[in-house]
Order: structure tokens, then sequence, then C-alpha cells
């Protein structure tokens, strides 16, 4: 095979051919099994690749690159004091993942610029739980329906009950995507978050299946889960997502 | 119009995974792409005025990783520690037990024929295949044309072929 025919089957595999070069390759897979059998190589490796590089890097995450983010503008030589001091006790006991999306929270919150009070997410002695205004959709909107949060376009993508009964909703609200499971205490729990490019527009939602790897990870992170439909979303929404 | 809930830094921290991600494809070692991470963490904070709203931070980001990575003189340190990184890094415990794949490619195989790719290859690979970018989102995020891209990523599956599998098809057929 010539360096001319394997960059045009890569590209092929990336879906990155137009029309008629689309056609040429596939006619030629049609009749060559060698080009074929490169062509699942090439899926295989990038399937694989793929997953290699998918679940190592939500955990684990070092202070020091949070610390980054939380020092003041302003003051850049006094690296660090403003994070130490503000770090509530609590926090030492979380997983770095979670500090990272309190962190998030507080910037969300205004802690660190000029931006409304309301927010999507708080920083609260359970971690991150959603907002008041994104709780209330949370508990009782259907998915695919399209609703207005704090001026952030938002649906419910998804929703399900995890093994130990916990119910879930995967959510897109502006560009921040995220999965809320309901706690005992009635708080909505963001278990992850992560910002996007795709939002939710008119006549648009992002697919579920979409989500950044971060949101697929916590769904699969929750085990053998129960999707449900619209009829268990409305029982949900009756029993306020309780156990 | 703007419907992003979210400043400049909370931004960049939701993002962190991803960088970090970036950066260990890049840099073959999690403890320099942590470093790395951090240098252009402090970078983007300086620049923030450069950053055109409406654009791809993230794009943005890997650029900057990209030069920082370029410009300095860590690479020979990184090879040095490379063997040593690998080992604590990817555990081979089953953690991706459950997901099912199209073939038969052992995932510790191909992350070890990664870091032995040549670094250019390497980024257009990560940026395509494990962030999902279009040959030109690549292109722009990485300032070359988008031929190049196309090129190197066909290099990089060619290599990434040979070192999984030497006698694969990507050889000599008739």
């Amino acid at each position: 095979m010539t360096q001319d025919d394997f960059e045009r089957l890569s590209a092929y595999a990336d879906g990155e051919l137009d029309n008629p070069r689309r056609l040429a390759v596939e006619a030629d897979l049609e009749r060559d099994p060698a080009l074929r059998a490169t062509l699942a190589y090439i899926r295989a490796t990038q399937s694989s690749l793929h997953q290699a590089y998918m679940h190592t890097y939500h955990s684990d995450v070092p202070d020091r690159l949070m610390a980054v983010l939380a020092k003041p503008p302003a003051k850049p030589d006094e690296a660090g004091s403003w994070f130490r001091r503000w770090r509530l006790p609590a926090f030492a006991t979380l997983p770095a993942t979670a500090a990272a999306g309190i962190l998030a929270g507080w910037f969300v919150a205004g802690s660190l610029a000029a931006a409304p009070a309301a927010s999507l997410m708080l920083a609260s002695a359970e971690g991150l739980v959603a907002g008041p205004e994104l709780a209330q959709v949370l508990e009782t909107s259907v998915s695919g329906s399209r609703v207005d949060v704090l001026g952030a376009a938002t649906t419910i993508q998804l929703s399900f009950t995890a093994a130990d009964g916990e119910a879930c909703r995967q959510f897109q609200a502006g560009q921040t995507a995220g999965l809320a499971c309901k706690q005992p205490g009635g708080a909505w729990q963001i278990d992850a978050s992560a910002a996007t490019l795709a939002s939710v527009h008119e006549g648009y939602v992002p697919a579920a299946s979409d989500a950044p790897a971060s949101i697929q990870a916590a769904i699969a992170g929750k085990g053998a889960i129960e999707l449900l439909d619209a009829d268990g979303e409305r029982a949900g929404i009756a029993a306020g997502w309780r156990r | 119009m703007d419907d992003r809930p979210l400043n400049f830094r909370a931004q960049l921290a939701l993002m962190v995974p991803k960088l970090r991600r970036f950066g260990h494809a890049l840099t073959g070692s999690a403890d320099a792409a942590d470093d790395l991470v951090q240098d252009a963490l402090e970078k983007a904070i300086r620049k923030e005025s450069q950053f055109e709203p409406g654009t791809r931070l993230d794009s943005w980001m890997f650029r900057i990783m990209q030069t920082l990575w370029i410009d300095d003189g860590r690479k020979r340190k990184v090879r040095r520690d490379h063997a040593a990184g690998l080992a604590q890094l990817w555990p081979t415990n089953g953690e991706d037990g459950r997901i099912s794949f199209p073939a038969r490619i052992a995932i510790t195989e191909v992350r070890d024929a990664m870091t032995r790719l040549p670094e250019d290859c390497r980024a257009v690979l990560a940026l395509v295949t494990i962030e999902g970018f279009s040959y030109l989102e690549a292109a722009d995020a990485l300032d070359i044309p988008p031929g190049t891209v196309m090129s190197r990523l066909a290099r990089a599956r060619r290599l990434l072929l040979d070192l999984i599998d030497p006698p694969a098809p990507s050889g000599s057929e008739p």
C-alpha cells in the first residue's frame, strides 16, 4: 500500500473525505480484503487509544493546578495564600476532583470575579450541589423540555436510577454538561460537570451520548443503571425522586 | 447572547482533566503533563486578554501547551523518566474491563506504542482520535496546514500499526 493510499484510508476512517473520494475508497474496500483489514485495524487502534486515555485524568488532580486558577489576578506574587485562607477544612477530605468542582462552583458563584450572585452550582458541606434554580428543573422537568436557568438554556437529557436506588439526571445548562444525583437530604449533588462546546439552542439539544468523558465515566461509575422512560420520569417527579 | 454561565477561570478549571490527558499524550509522562498544564494555566491567565471570546478555549490551551512543550527543554528529562512514569501511571487493574473493543488490541499495547511515536505525531493523534477534533480544528489548534494534519495522522497510524503488530496489513501487501 502506498503512503497516499494509506492517507486516504486514514482520512476515510475519520470521515474527512469529500463525497467523490469517499465513494472511491468504498469501492476499493469492496474489492480489496487487505484494505478492509487495514481499515479494521485503524478503527480498532483508534477505539483503543480513545479508551486508553479516557478515564485517567479526572482523579488525583494535583492541588497546585487548581491553586493556579484560584490565585487572585491582581496580586500574582502572593501565590496560593488566598487559596489556602479560603480553603474550608472539610475540603481536605474531599477527592481532588470534587475540590476542582467546588472551585469551579466558587467561580460560578462569583467569589473571584464579578458574576451574578445566583449560580447553577453551589459549594456545600456535601460537595458541589445544584443551586436552587437548577435543582427546581432537576426536580420537575421531563427529559427533552427546554427551560431557562439563570439565562442558560437548559435541558434534562437522561434520567436513571443507580444500582443502589439513587435517582440521577444528566443535564446540559448552556455550555455546561453535568450529572446530578438526588441525595437523601434532598440536595442534587453534582457528581460530574464539564464545559462543552455544544449548547442547547432552539430546536437543538445535544445528545446525552455526546457528553464529555468525565460525565460518561461518572455514569459508568454508577454500576448497573436502569434508564427511566417518560412514565418512569413522571413517577420520579411525583415522588420527589426519593428512593 | 452569552449563554455561558462560567467565567474564564471556571472554564479552565473544568477543562483541567482534558488538558492533563492531552499533556500526557504529548509528553508521555503524567508528571511532565501536570507540569506542562500548570505552566499553560499560568500563561493562559497572564494572556487572558489575548483569548478571543467565541473561539475554542480548548484549542487555545492545546496550542499554548504545544508551544510551551516545544520551547522548553524538558523533553530530555522526560525521556529518562519515561519508563518509571509509565509503570505507576497505568495500572493494569482492569479498570476498563466493562468496555468492549471491536478488536483484540490491548490497551496497554496501544499506550506503550503511543509513547514511542515522534512528538509531532502524538499531538495530532491525540487531538483527532482522543479529543475528536476535525482535521481543520486540529490544524487550527496546532497552527499547521490541514494537509499536514492528514499526512501526520497517516504516518502516526502507520507507525502505530507497525509497533502494535509488526506484520500488520499496512506492510507490503500484493
